[in-house]
């Protein structure tokens, strides 16, 4: 349970970091710098890429945003640094391992695992690290891109400040509680997490069991409400072997609702407090659906910034909010 | 083993979010749309190089090019930092302040708008009403769409289009806009194409014989009205490249009427993939702009030898002095001699004119809905960063419509309407429409010169810190460039003051009053949301500052 001022409850909500070492951390300082009372992350914790930096000539070679990069060791550090602001993950090989592990999609899987595994641990140390002592703690739970396998690194995390929220009924306040869902509906990219409506509906459901006054709870639930401002994005067109591709129509993008029908429905009929979203990178947004704002912070985690919502709760009702871009 | 100077391939996972990018494509129709040749530089432009007798488009018009190149740069760039849908006013707030952001982005994003809500609606009268009902006979039409309550109508009808088109959404105004492209670039190669093989002396005759029919001309029309235009001011002798400074220069701001805007999509472009790849943004912006002023050259060398140079310059000046009450007459053509019209009247058949026209308005029907389509954005942005009420960024469920935006472009349009229609001082004030988007661009291109230093280290994460001349950010030399370009024009719209006869006809008293009023405006705004939102335990200084990286 946060520490409540007597005040509103202050919440910072961010989600889709996707591995960005320096997002986390602008994550972390959020807390102080907003003056808030709980941190709540939305899912989608890892990162999308793995950059190999092949030993070659006592030297080092790979390829980043396209160009083809040679430095020495001196060169190693900012390119590492550079590579983990997108929130990429690095490994140097020796070239004879750099070829077996590149035809190779399990090895490929393991490698993402293990470096997840060990960016997760890492943030949760800094982020005990950095809350110790101030009362506030980090809700933190996975996304339809993150991986059940590294999200066992979150569930069996054992600290005072970051808590995994999926699958728990949260006390965010002694007033005000918290569900969480991290699943998402299909998507184009066949995503670790994606379920069928029924069964998002169905997590939302044993969720919300354990609430006893809905109207005070906070639906922190990954994909955003279907067809609504914060759930639209590109539609895609699917060609095997190829990453997914907008469709256009003279020269525009055609859009489509990324969201999930079951959560929009699940607004619709309980009424929560507040929705709190992510999933869908290009619409940052609110909107109202019935007595609930819904929100979705949008991201921008690929420039290092860190986009968020600062939603204030007291008495059961959402007495402010604001969007930041810090 | 891999080769050596083989670079090792990027290990992807399966992640929401990675998709190809945009094609250049996709970004030249942007750009294309917005420089709009036909709307903006026919009507807008190429109609007022007559009163440079002195001076010569072309190298006016590549001049302006050379340098708005330097904008595209500069918007590219910042489009690539910062890919974020919202434009000007994203850059400024980071770069120069949320304060100053919202006073130049909503003055030049917002309120200008009310005021193009008239020009749009007289670019519909011109060169899609009035030459449709000439060639139909219909006089009685012709006749009130001649008379101020006609141009209000135009302008309530124009302003409810725009709307309509809004309300359909982005996606459904992207179906009406890919027919209005193909449509409006075919009815521009069939009068090029007539225009290439037909002969002077034929269009003279098909002039004179035409506008007899259609207006009731007596004599030799074509000649008349060469003669008439002549009476009142100086024609420019013949197309040509000298002088290429000098005089041309003056040229340069009434171009910018029509060519300043190859960004205008920069609002949008941050909501699309691939933003952040600056050689593609750039390249599409950088055909965008350069293909309109191919196109505007080969119609300005066909205009030459088809209407001739002489009497394309008079049909102009006559319309422009009458249009803003100069002279009592428009000369011998009630209407102006807009160029389909003229290529119509060469087929001396009113429904092939007829269609031509009709075709040549897709190219207005593409274009009408950014009337509101980037204020509504911007109105949104502001209530978005609680600086407007909360109520003014809600939208419609079934279609996303920013319902209370839209009614706050819509109601001031209709009472600036009024006035514009209503009296003749108000006509005066509309070429400020681009002035003040220019000062909304000049405040960009400060925070673009500043951003490598202000925003260090986004500006070194971002693909643009590769790109330096002598050491010095190409951002920032670009930008400055630009800022230069746009003191220019903005020192020859103000100065000297209309009284003592300022070429653009802009700087008068009442226009400094009403720029004046609309920054208060938005000052005023802004300073009472902070006051607000302070009580309301919201700091709006919050919204864009750098959290410290710890």
């Amino acid at each position: 349970m946060a520490v409540s001022r007597g005040g509103p409850t202050r919440i910072f909500f961010a989600a889709d970091i996707h591995g960005s070492q320096i997002t986390f951390r602008k994550f972390l300082a959020a807390a102080d710098f907003y003056g808030v009372d709980a941190l709540v992350f939305g899912g989608d914790l890892m990162g999308k890429a793995l950059v190999p930096i092949v030993r070659s000539n006592g030297g080092y070679h790979a390829n980043f945003q396209g160009r083809d990069e040679v430095f020495d060791r001196d060169g190693l550090e900012p390119f590492t640094r550079a590579v983990e602001q997108p929130g990429f993950y690095w490994k140097v090989f020796e070239a004879e391992e750099y070829d077996a592990v590149e035809t190779d999609p399990l090895a490929k899987h393991g490698l993402f695992f293990e470096l997840a595994s060990a960016r997760l641990a890492e943030w949760m140390e800094r982020a005990e690290e950095r809350l110790g002592g101030t009362g506030v703690r980090l809700y933190m739970t996975g996304g339809n891109d993150d991986e059940p396998a590294v999200l066992e690194t979150l569930e069996r995390h054992d600290g005072d400040h970051v808590v995994a929220s999926e699958g728990r009924l949260v006390d965010l306040d002694g007033e005000h509680t918290m569900i969480t869902v991290g699943l998402s509906t299909v998507t184009p990219w066949d995503t670790p997490r994606e379920a069928s409506e029924e069964e998002i509906a169905r997590a939302i459901e044993a969720a919300v069991a354990d609430v006893s006054d809905v109207g005070r709870c906070v639906f922190n639930l990954h994909c955003p409400p279907k067809d609504t401002p914060i759930d639209t994005c590109l539609k895609l067109e699917v060609h095997p072997g190829e990453l997914p591709r907008p469709i256009r129509e003279a020269g525009r993008f055609v859009t489509t609702g990324g969201g999930s029908l079951a959560v929009k429905e699940a607004i619709k009929r309980y009424q929560p407090l507040v929705g709190l979203h992510g999933h869908i990178h290009e619409s940052g947004g609110r909107f109202r659906i019935g007595r609930t704002q819904t929100f979705n912070p949008g991201r921008e985690y690929v420039q290092g910034v860190l986009q968020g919502v600062i939603v204030s709760l007291k008495k059961g009702k959402l007495v402010s909010y604001q969007h930041t871009q810090g | 083993m891999a080769a050596v100077g083989e670079a090792p391939t990027l290990f992807l996972r399966k992640a929401t979010g990675l998709v190809k990018g945009w094609s250049k494509f996709d970004a030249f129709l942007y750009s294309f749309m917005s420089v709009n040749f036909v709307t903006l530089g026919l009507f807008f432009s190429l109609s007022v190089i007559g009163y440079v007798p002195t001076g010569q488009v072309l190298p006016a018009l590549l001049i302006s090019g050379a340098f708005i190149t330097c904008l595209v740069v500069t918007y590219a760039g910042l489009i690539s930092i910062m890919p974020r849908a919202g434009g000007d006013y994203v850059w400024q707030s980071r770069v120069l302040g949320g304060g100053i952001a919202f006073v130049l982005s909503v003055t030049g994003w917002w309120f200008i708008l009310w005021y193009w809500t008239p020009i749009y609606a007289s670019i519909l009268n011109v060169e899609v009403l009035q030459p449709l009902a000439a060639f139909l006979g219909m006089d009685g039409l012709l006749t009130f769409l001649g008379k101020d309550i006609g141009l209000f109508t135009i302008c309530v009808v124009t302003a409810l289009l725009a709307g309509y088109l809004v309300s359909l959404g982005m996606e459904g105004y992207a179906k009406i806009q890919k027919y209005c492209f193909y449509l409006g670039i075919g009815a521009l190669i069939v009068v090029f194409v007539v225009m290439l093989f037909g002969s002077r002396s034929g269009f003279e005759n098909a002039f004179n014989q035409e506008a007899t029919n259609l207006f009731g001309t007596t004599g030799n029309a074509y000649k008349d009205t060469i003669a008439f235009a002549g009476g009142h001011a100086a024609l420019p002798a013949k197309i040509g490249l000298t002088p290429f400074l000098g005089d041309s220069l003056l040229i340069i701001p009434f171009l910018c009427f029509w060519i300043l805007w190859p960004n205008w999509g920069s609002t949008l472009y941050g909501e699309v993939r691939g933003a952040s790849d600056f050689k593609r943004v750039m390249s599409g912006m950088m055909w965008g702009l350069w293909v309109t002023i191919a196109i505007a050259v080969v119609f300005l060398l066909l205009a030459s030898k088809f209407f001739g140079w002489d009497f394309f310059n008079a049909g102009n000046v006559n319309f422009i002095n009458y249009f803003y009450a100069y002279t009592d007459s428009p000369g011998p053509t009630p209407i102006w001699t807009y160029p389909p019209l003229l290529v119509g009247m060469f087929f001396h058949n009113s429904l092939i004119g007829a269609l031509l026209i009709l075709a040549f308005g897709a190219w207005f029907l593409g274009w009408a809905g950014t009337l509101f389509l980037s204020s509504t954005r911007v109105i949104f942005a502001a209530a978005f960063d609680r600086i407007l009420p909360e109520k003014v960024a809600d939208v419609s469920e079934r279609r996303h419509v920013p319902v209370w935006a839209l009614v706050l472009m819509l109601v001031p349009s209709l009472v600036v309407s009024a006035f514009y229609a209503f009296t003749d001082t108000f006509k005066t004030l509309i070429l400020d429409a681009t002035l003040v988007i220019a000062v909304t661009f000049f405040g960009t291109a400060i925070a673009a010169v500043l951003l490598p230093w202000r925003k260090k280290r986004l500006y070194e994460n971002s693909a643009m810190a590769r790109y330096k001349v002598a050491g010095i950010p190409l951002i920032s030399i670009t930008g400055a460039i630009t800022a230069l370009f746009l003191g220019y024009n903005l020192y020859k719209w103000l100065w000297p003051p209309f009284d003592e006869g300022n070429l653009y006809a802009i700087n008068n008293s009442d226009s400094l009053l009403f720029m004046g009023a609309m920054y208060l405006l938005a000052l005023v705004i802004y300073v009472v949301a902070k006051v607000v939102r302070k009580n309301q335990g919201i700091d709006l200084s919050a919204i864009h500052k750098e959290i410290p990286v710890e």
